[in-house]
C-alpha cells in the first residue's frame, strides 16, 4: 500500500508542453505607409515673381502639415498598440 | 517527440479522461482483487501477477491522471489566452480604422485651407508682384534651402 501511495505521489503531476500561444503583428494605416515627398522648388523655366514663391511656400507647408499628421499619427498607433499588446502580459 | 505530443494534442479531452480513469480504476481493482484472492483456493496462485499488473496499471493511470491534469490545465489556460488574443486583435484593428479615418480627414482639412490660400494668392497676384523683382540668387537660394539636405551632400552643394 505503501507502494502504491509513493507511485501515486511520484507520477502525479507530470506535465506536457504547453501550445504557445502568439499575438499577430497589428497592420499599420495604409495612408502612414506612403514615403514623404520632396519638397516643390521653384520652376527653372520662367520668370519668377513673389508671388510664386508664396505659392511655393504654401505648397511645401501644405506637405509639412500632412507629414505632421502622419508622424502623430504614428505615435499615436505605437501608443495604442503597445497598450492593447500590454495587457497579453 | 514533438509528433506524439501533436499526436497527443489531437486526441479529445474527454477520451483521455475516459482512458485514464479506466486504467487507473483497472489497476486498484486489480490490485483489491491480489488482495481478496487468497481465500479462494483455485486461483489463489494469481496473487502476485495480479498485484504486480494492478501496481502497474494503478502507476500507468495515475502518470496520465497526473498529466491530465496539467494537460487540461494548460488546454484551459491557452483557450483562455486564444479568447483573448482575438479580442485584442479586434481592438487593434478598431484602432488602425479609426487612426487611419483620422488622418484622411486630418488631411482633407489641410488641402482644403492650402487651397484656399492658393486662390488668395492668385487673386492677389498683381498687388504681391508690384514693385518687386526676385533676383535669381533668391531663386537659388530658395531652391537650396527646400532640398533635401542629404541630396545636397551628395552633389556637393552644402557651401
Amino acid at each position: 500500500m505503501r507502494t502504491l501511495l509513493l507511485v501515486s505521489v511520484l507520477l502525479a503531476g507530470c506535465s506536457t508542453t504547453p501550445v504557445p500561444v502568439v499575438m499577430k503583428f497589428p497592420d499599420a494605416p495604409q495612408s502612414l505607409m506612403t514615403s514623404a515627398p520632396d519638397l516643390n522648388k521653384l520652376p527653372a523655366d520662367k520668370k519668377i515673381e513673389l508671388s510664386d514663391i508664396i505659392q511655393t511656400t504654401n505648397a511645401n507647408s501644405k506637405l509639412y502639415y500632412e507629414l505632421k499628421i502622419k508622424y502623430e499619427a504614428w505615435q499615436e498607433w505605437y501608443k495604442e498598440q503597445k497598450a492593447i499588446a500590454d495587457q497579453l502580459k | 517527440m514533438w509528433y506524439l505530443q501533436f499526436m497527443y494534442s489531437m486526441i479529445p479531452d474527454t477520451w483521455i479522461e475516459l482512458a485514464t480513469y479506466a486504467i487507473l480504476a483497472t489497476g486498484v481493482t486489480f490490485y483489491i482483487l491480489s488482495k481478496l484472492i487468497v481465500w479462494i483456493p483455485f486461483i489463489k496462485n494469481y496473487k502476485i501477477p495480479l498485484e504486480l499488473i494492478g501496481v502497474i496499471l494503478y502507476g500507468i493511470g495515475a502518470f496520465y491522471a497526473g498529466g491530465y491534469g496539467v494537460e487540461k490545465m494548460w488546454r484551459d489556460r491557452v483557450e483562455e489566452v486564444q479568447a483573448k488574443v482575438r479580442e485584442l486583435e479586434g481592438r487593434q484593428a478598431e484602432v488602425v480604422v479609426r487612426i487611419e479615418t483620422k488622418v484622411v480627414t486630418k488631411i482633407k482639412k489641410v488641402e482644403v485651407i492650402k487651397e484656399v490660400i492658393k486662390q488668395e494668392i492668385i487673386e492677389k497676384e498683381k498687388l504681391i508682384n508690384a514693385n518687386c523683382d526676385v533676383s535669381p540668387d533668391a531663386i537659388e537660394m530658395f531652391n537650396k534651402s527646400v532640398t533635401n539636405p542629404e541630396q545636397l551632400e551628395s552633389t556637393g552643394e552644402q557651401k
